[in-house]
């Protein structure tokens, strides 16, 4: 059934997105097209300059639609999917509620993911010259001489942890919007203010478990290499970020299942 | 014999207002069920627990012996008062949605009835008028082959010619297995149809008998006592 629902997800979804990734793909083509001509060429030509700030603020503009669409799709998928009309369809399918929860979870990750890759791509399209790509091995040589750090274990954990930053982030927005539904007027603005308070929670938590692990570890202690208390470090992000995300999940789990009232 | 319906001393509350007042019912299996009562007497509401929508304040709610949840979600079939069709997806689409998600959805039944109420399967729902919405999610419901049927307001917004045909679809459907429970104040319609009623008022059953019953008791209509005992 997560199947199923993964499937109809990706089918609600594409048709808003895909589009405009294709157009950004295209504007960012004709930018990089008027940029390898030689300048002498044009200097004077009136023409080029105004074609080349249009085609410009034509990519800048499907830039920002994409920002905030895929925002949108984040948000509107579930609580005009799950809470608004749509929900008497969904709910009624014979599918369990974390199964509803983790489809809209991944397609969102998906999208926000599929966003960034396509941005950066059409930025590498425009400006791949003026990239300083050649200089990563050299950050990484000097990463593992000066602090004994392995640089693609590195970026592998930092991805990693950006990818369940990321899913984490997507659940305490959904928990606030299913807690803003339990107010009976004003739902919007309820969740809006369900996730300062949850934001504001998870910040003091974080602040405490950091304090405890303060006193844990002597980070002044010489003894640590860097590398060490880089590791240290991220084991305690990844564990900030696992209970930030299984709580959310299991929060908003059971407020749609023992608290739903759709009206 | 083992009731497709039972409901427990069902309250539910929105605040202070009892939408549901300490309702007990007992349906059983085989009958075409009547819920009637004027506008806020908590009909609705009642449908929406038994399809978990809502959960209730207290009280307890079986449908073939168990609580609301997936296996009841399988043999129950619900249309709901308001129109839950997104405004993307065609009409074929949506019919394989039900396809996919419920084991007894009948899809030559489903095209069938399309082609008898003339709409078209390759429509976008956004494009549709409000009534043939309802009646494409009235096909969605009436297409599977449930074990129990809950219909709110399943006619409200159709034409008489449609409600025709509505009503004789929901009449084809019966079988000794198969129970149908609609909602509804447009009475004199469905009342032929109809082998028992439940009144509710305020929250509270005040009358459950057949309509043979009522026909004998009383010698009125279900629409007349319904007249009666709502009278304002």
């Amino acid at each position: 059934m997560l199947i199923k629902l993964l499937k109809y997800e990706i089918r609600a979804t594409s048709r808003l997105l895909l589009p405009l990734y294709v157009a950004l793909l295209i504007f960012a083509g004709i930018n990089s097209l008027l940029f390898s001509i030689p300048s002498e060429a044009l200097n004077t030509s009136f023409l080029y300059s105004v074609t080349s700030i249009i085609s410009m603020v034509i990519y800048i503009t499907i830039m920002v639609g994409i920002l905030v669409m895929t925002l949108v799709v984040m948000i509107q998928r579930f609580y005009k999917n799950l809470l608004g009309d749509e929900g008497y369809l969904m709910f009624t399918l014979p599918v369990q509620t974390w199964k509803h929860i983790l489809s809209k979870l991944l397609i969102a990750m998906l999208w926000i993911i599929s966003s960034g890759i396509i941005a950066a791509t059409s930025i590498f399209i425009i400006a791949h010259k003026s990239l300083p790509l050649g200089e990563i091995p050299i950050i990484f040589e000097t990463l593992e001489r000066e602090f004994g750090m392995n640089g693609y274990l590195f970026s592998f954990e930092l991805t990693i942890l950006a990818v369940l930053g990321l899913a984490a982030n997507i659940v305490l927005i959904y928990s606030a919007i299913a807690l803003g539904h339990l107010f009976n007027k004003h739902q919007l603005l309820a969740s809006f203010g369900m996730y300062v308070a949850l934001t504001i929670v998870c910040q003091i938590v974080i602040a405490l478990l950091g304090y405890g692990l303060g006193n844990f570890i002597e980070f002044s202690d010489s003894s640590m290499t860097i590398n060490y208390q880089i590791q240290v470090l991220f084991l305690f992000s990844f564990i900030n970020v696992a209970i930030l995300g299984i709580g959310s999940f299991i929060l908003t789990q059971l407020l749609l299942k023992k608290k739903l009232n759709l009206e | 014999m083992n009731m497709i319906l039972e409901c427990k001393n069902l309250t539910k509350s929105y605040g202070k207002k009892k939408a549901l007042d300490n309702v007990s019912l007992n349906i059983a299996p085989g009958k075409i069920v009547g819920l009637l009562g004027p506008n806020g007497s908590g009909k609705s509401t009642l449908i929406k627990l038994c399809n978990e929508l809502l959960t209730p304040t207290s009280g307890e709610i079986l449908i073939g012996g168990k609580n609301p949840g997936i296996e009841t979600k399988k043999i129950v079939s619900y249309l709901p008062e308001r129109t839950y069709l997104n405004d993307w997806m065609k009409v074929s689409e949506i019919i394989y949605l039900f396809k996919d998600f419920y084991a007894d959805f009948d899809l030559e039944k489903a095209y069938d009835m399309l082609k008898r109420l003339n709409i078209n399967p390759t429509d976008k729902l956004k494009t549709l008028s409000k009534g043939t919405k309802e009646k494409v999610q009235l096909i969605l419901v009436m297409s599977r082959k449930a074990q129990l049927y809950l219909l709110d307001e399943p006619i409200g917004g159709v034409d008489p010619a449609a409600r025709d045909y509505i009503l004789n679809t929901i009449i084809g459907n019966y079988s000794e297995n198969s129970t149908v429970i609609i909602s509804t104040h447009l009475i004199s319609d469905i009342e032929k149809v109809l082998d028992d009623i439940i009144f509710l008022k305020e929250g509270q059953v005040v009358y459950t008998k057949t309509v043979d019953e009522i026909r004998d008791e009383t010698g009125k209509s279900v629409d007349a006592l319904f007249r009666e005992v709502f009278k304002c």
